[in-house]
């Protein structure tokens, strides 16, 4: 949209852009003008100019929070986009009808309490709890895994909470894809595999990525997953900030940590606008 | 007569929605243009896919070459489609659409290159390599769309309504090249098309299809001038139908309908005297007669000019219409006004016979 606004217009937008200022480029400044302020002694902060709370990222345990938060992001993206895009994919190929029925399906859990799904994962995966159960029922195991408080229950979660984001960013990208192009690729010799890899995957691409950008993103930040099936003992940058911010009161240290996950989920925009050459996102949002 | 290059065996097909195909049997030669001609949802669409490997079919087979196909992938068949909507890949420029068939089958770069060239070539698109899909107008999607299937050089090349979309001058110069290209590669082609003058200008077969069955298979010129029912004779050049009852008279089979009786022409067996008789005769040989002369009595209802025809809209004390046509615009008949017309014998082919139709 680059045709100038008239007048009337204007006035029109004007409480668009009073809203934007005020909630989100105003917040936006503070925190940034915050990240290079120095710490009060007691409570508060102080108005000297400092770069010291983003030379404190550099120091091997924050640094470490940061790439072990990657790490894991990393890992709950790959994860979700395995799972998500079969099903994703399976969802829009199917009859209409029954379509309906599983958009449903994957939409109730998402609107509800994503806190009292995480505390259902607790019962889950606790020791003695239902899937050691289950695992020692089948002769599967023959002691309790003792999942929960590990980095693998805060995987499953965190795989869990998301992977509704690419189940329905790749199913609105398969549902508008022109079968015809399969069968014209089938037409000229492809076979199913080959097909899928040079047409159809290409042409969903932008749904996946949209996926990716929506598990990724708030994987980074996702603190209460990695708190309440993780205990203490797994640290992510959310959890960092968080703690910052509400135990230590170090609201200059927690604005730089919190400025520089927005500049990597900036970064990883830009790079999803390169790659899928347009700023919009699929279905989702 | 040489092998036929596709053979269709009483091929059945049912959807969700009802039967498709009751039972259609075809054989192709060689080089042959053939077209299948119907209006829409009368199966031809769905026998294209059926031989290209998209569709499967109830029963029946299907032989390329002599080799049942019938349950091969469409990956393994060696025929190539060209798709109604174009189905150009729009994530690849014009010669990675072209290039697809090839690198699949593993063609050097080198070849790949020079292939693609002449196949944009032979459409008359040469240069066009680096261009995408939707930087091209719909008639040159469709010139790459061809490019795409015949760079494959397929045994059997089918075409789905594949100038549907376009307007009708580039229609006309469309039909001209495609017949051209058709002649040049010696391939054979399956053509689709619900148009009929399409269908006489450009095959050398023509298929009428409806219901799922094969009405007529023959010549345009058979179909044309032989009509074997009242469904081909106006589908095809939408010839004026006459019912009546069959009579003899001096020996010849004659059409008496609401008391005027005129020999007519009969392909079939003949009918016996006071059977139900349906004659097909083709608006441009209508003929006029003087006043007081015998023939069939009809008043003028519409008079109108297309194309350099003089098109009237006649009809007939029973209600049903007969369209006559001259060439030129040299009518002084005038709506409204009362005719009596009749027929050559040989313009006017039984198209039904006998009680039983």
């Amino acid at each position: 949209m680059k045709r100038k606004l008239s007048g009337g217009n204007a006035a029109f937008l004007a409480p668009m852009y009073l809203f934007t200022v005020v909630f989100l480029i105003g917040p936006f400044v503070y925190m940034l003008v915050l990240s290079f302020l120095t710490r009060a002694e007691t409570w508060g902060v102080v108005n000297s100019f400092t770069l010291r709370n983003y030379r404190r990222i550099l120091e091997p345990l924050y640094f470490n929070t940061f790439v072990e938060s990657v790490k894991l992001a990393v890992l709950v993206t790959a994860l979700v986009a395995a799972l998500g895009y079969p099903f994703g994919y399976y969802m829009a190929k199917l009859p209409p009808k029954r379509r309906g029925t599983m958009l449903m399906l994957v939409m109730i859990p998402f609107y509800t309490s994503s806190l009292m799904r995480l505390y259902g994962w607790i019962i889950v995966l606790r020791a003695n709890g239902l899937l050691d159960k289950l695992l020692m029922a089948l002769h599967i195991t023959s002691a309790p895994l003792k999942i929960l408080y590990t980095y693998p229950a805060v995987a499953v979660g965190m795989v869990y909470a998301l992977l509704p984001f690419m189940m329905l960013s790749v199913y609105s990208s398969v549902e508008k894809m022109d079968w015809a192009l399969v069968e014209a690729a089938r037409d000229m010799g492809a076979t199913p595999a080959r097909a899928f890899l040079t047409v159809t995957l290409p042409l969903t691409m932008p749904g996946l990525m949209t996926g990716v950008i929506l598990t990724f993103v708030p994987s980074m930040g996702l603190f209460f997953v990695a708190d309440i099936l993780g205990g203490n003992k797994i640290v992510l940058v959310g959890s960092l900030i968080q703690e910052q911010l509400m135990k230590v009161h170090d609201q200059p240290f927690a604005a730089a940590l919190s400025v520089i996950m927005m500049l990597m989920m900036t970064v990883m925009i830009w790079l999803y606008r390169r790659v899928t050459g347009s700023g919009e996102m699929e279905g989702v949002i | 007569m040489s092998e036929p290059i596709l053979e269709l065996r009483n091929i059945i097909k049912t959807f969700s929605e009802g039967p498709v195909l009751n039972g259609i049997s075809l054989s192709v030669e060689p080089g042959e243009f053939i077209t299948l001609l119907g209006s829409s949802g009368c199966g031809k669409t769905t026998t294209l896919r059926i031989v290209a490997g998209l569709e499967t079919c109830d029963s029946g087979r299907v032989l390329l070459e002599g080799r049942d196909v019938t349950d091969e992938p469409p990956e393994r068949r060696g025929v190539n489609m060209v798709f109604q909507n174009y189905a150009l890949f729009p994530h690849m420029s014009v010669e990675a659409n072209i290039a697809y068939g090839l690198k699949i089958r593993r063609r050097s770069r080198a070849d790949i290159r020079r292939a693609v060239a002449d196949a944009l070539a032979l459409v008359q698109l040469p240069g066009y390599e680096k261009r995408m899909p939707s930087e091209l107008s719909g008639g040159q999607r469709q010139r790459v769309a061809i490019a795409r299937a015949v760079v494959n050089e397929p045994k059997v090349l089918l075409l789905d309504e594949p100038l549907g979309a376009l307007d009708l001058q580039l229609r006309r110069q469309m039909q001209i090249e495609l017949k051209r290209l058709q002649k040049q590669l010696g391939i054979t082609f399956i053509y689709i098309t619900h148009d009929q003058e399409e269908a006489l200008n450009m095959s050398d077969r023509i298929a009428v299809m409806k219901n799922g069955v094969f009405q007529q298979i023959g010549s345009p010129a058979e179909i044309y001038d032989r009509p074997k029912n009242a469904y081909v004779a106006r589908f095809v050049g939408s010839a004026n139908i006459l019912k009546g009852t069959a009579e003899t008279r001096d020996g010849r089979l004659c059409l008496s309908s609401g008391g005027v009786v005129c020999p007519v022409t009969c392909y079939g067996a003949e009918p016996r005297a006071g059977e139900a008789l349906t004659v097909a005769v083709r608006s441009e040989y209508i003929d006029f007669l003087p006043e007081g002369a015998e023939g069939f009595p009809a008043t003028v209802k519409e008079k109108s000019f297309a194309g350099g025809m003089l098109r009237l809209a006649l009809e007939r004390p029973g209600g049903e219409e007969i369209v006559a046509s001259r060439h030129g615009i040299d009518s002084d008949l005038m709506p409204g006004e009362s005719v009596r017309f009749t027929f050559a014998p040989e313009h006017a082919v039984v198209v039904e016979a006998g009680d039983e139709t």
